[in-house]
Parts: C-alpha cells; structure tokens; sequence
C-alpha cells in the first residue's frame, strides 16, 4: 500500500542516514528504502540542506560534505524549495509565533510552512517537533 | 502569501482497455489521482533500472557518510539542533587575523 506519494525530509532523518552509530539509523534505512521503493519523492528547503552540510563540515571536512550535497541535489527523488523570505515570512507567523512556548528552530518552522502550502501531511524526521506541529511521521 | 514554484509538463499517454484498467484499480485501491499513480509508477521504474541516477542515486553517498568521523553521538539525529547550534570549538584565525597579530607584536 502506497502510505505517502510526498513526504518531506528533515535534517534529522538525513543525520540518521549518515551515520550508523545513530539509535535510528536502522529504522531510518527501512523508512528511506520502503518510501524510495514506493515511487515517493521528499520535498524539503535548502535551509535542511544547509544544517545538513554544517553538521557534515564539522565532522567529515568540506570534501566529504560537498559531495555528499551534491549528490542530494541530483537526485530526482529530493525537491529542494528555495528558502525564500516570503516562506521564511509564513513560517514566522503561522509557526514560530503561533506556537512562542515551543522551541521550534527556523528551519522546521519554514518546513512546516512548506508542507502546508503543498498540502503534504508526512515528513520523514526523528524530530518531535514535527508532532507538535500536527504533522505524522514515515514509518 | 509566499508561492511554491511547481513546474509542470502535460504529457498524453494512451493506454489500451487493459492498461487503462489497471490505472483506474491502482488509483482506487490507492486513493490517489491517476496522474500521481502514473508518476509514482515512472519513479519506481526509474529506481529499478540499473546504471542510472535515477531517485534515491544520492542514498549511497549519504549512508554512512559520518561512519569516519570520530565521536559522532548516537543521538545525533534526534539532538541535530543542540549539537549544531551549541558552543563550537573556535576557528583557526584567518590570515589577515595572524598577520596584525604580529604586526603588533
């Protein structure tokens, strides 16, 4: 059964993807096999990629976190969506200051906002906040 | 309010009587529009086909990319924000920095 045709991705999910020591790399395999068998596709913006490429810098060196970008931005399974000012706007209002006693981090917020703009439901992340925001986890 | 840009291409496919069965049973059993079950269709071919960068060509790139690094938290995942945005170790001083410094010395 075809659970989610469009789900978007978070930094987290892609963290545990990179790195086996992580308590959900297994899990996050199976999710990111099952979902590419499935014919899905993640959306997310260039602020995750952004994260992502910070952690990678910081621990594998620029060569390695480059490659690894580059093949996320030539794989036609990722939709990567400009961060723009307009979307990081949305994500402010709708997310940051809706929910002030949360400590939702931009990136998410602008996620969030996306999701709700294309009407996506599922986001591929080990990340509570996600729930918090009203949003279901792949698993 | 902010636009996500969405490009679109309509592309027209006939199917036979057969064909077009096994569309119209895919997206009821799916419950999705028959043009998102043809695309989803068209990915998973793309997947399957051998030498090609077809979706999730970047999974073998990204899995284990941190297995090298040294000292990676296994909660690293769930943690990302506290780990990326906490203290971190300073920067080697750029040249212009080194050069003053000596300057004044």
């Amino acid at each position: 059964m075809i659970a989610a045709a469009t789900a978007a991705i978070d930094t987290s999910a892609l963290l545990a993807l990179a790195s086996s020591r992580d308590q959900y790399h297994r899990t996050a395999v199976d999710v990111a096999r099952r979902f590419r068998t499935r014919g899905g596709r993640w959306i997310a913006t260039t602020l995750v990629l952004g994260e992502l490429h910070g952690h990678l810098l910081k621990r594998i060196g620029p060569a390695g976190a480059r490659r690894v970008v580059e093949a996320l931005l030539a794989d036609p399974i990722f939709v990567w969506h400009d961060a723009s000012v307009e979307l990081v706007r949305g994500a402010m209002d709708r997310w940051i200051t809706r929910f002030a006693d949360q400590r939702f981090s931009l990136t998410d917020a602008v996620t969030f906002e996306l999701m709700r703009m294309m009407n996506v439901r599922a986001a591929f992340a080990f990340d509570r906040d996600f729930t918090t925001a009203g949003y279901v986890l792949l698993d | 309010m902010a636009k996500v840009r969405k490009v679109r291409e309509p592309v027209q496919v006939y199917l036979d009587d057969r064909d077009r069965a096994l569309l119209d049973a895919a997206a009821a059993r799916t419950a999705l529009p028959r043009a998102e079950v043809l695309r989803i269709a068209l990915r998973r071919l793309a997947a399957e086909l051998p030498g090609t960068r077809g979706p999730g060509a970047a999974l073998p790139a990204l899995i284990g990319a941190l297995d090298a690094a040294d000292g990676v938290p296994t909660d690293l995942a769930a943690r990302h924000d506290d780990y990326l945005y906490a203290a971190a170790p300073a920067k080697p001083k750029s040249v212009r920095e080194r050069r003053n410094r000596r300057a004044r010395k």
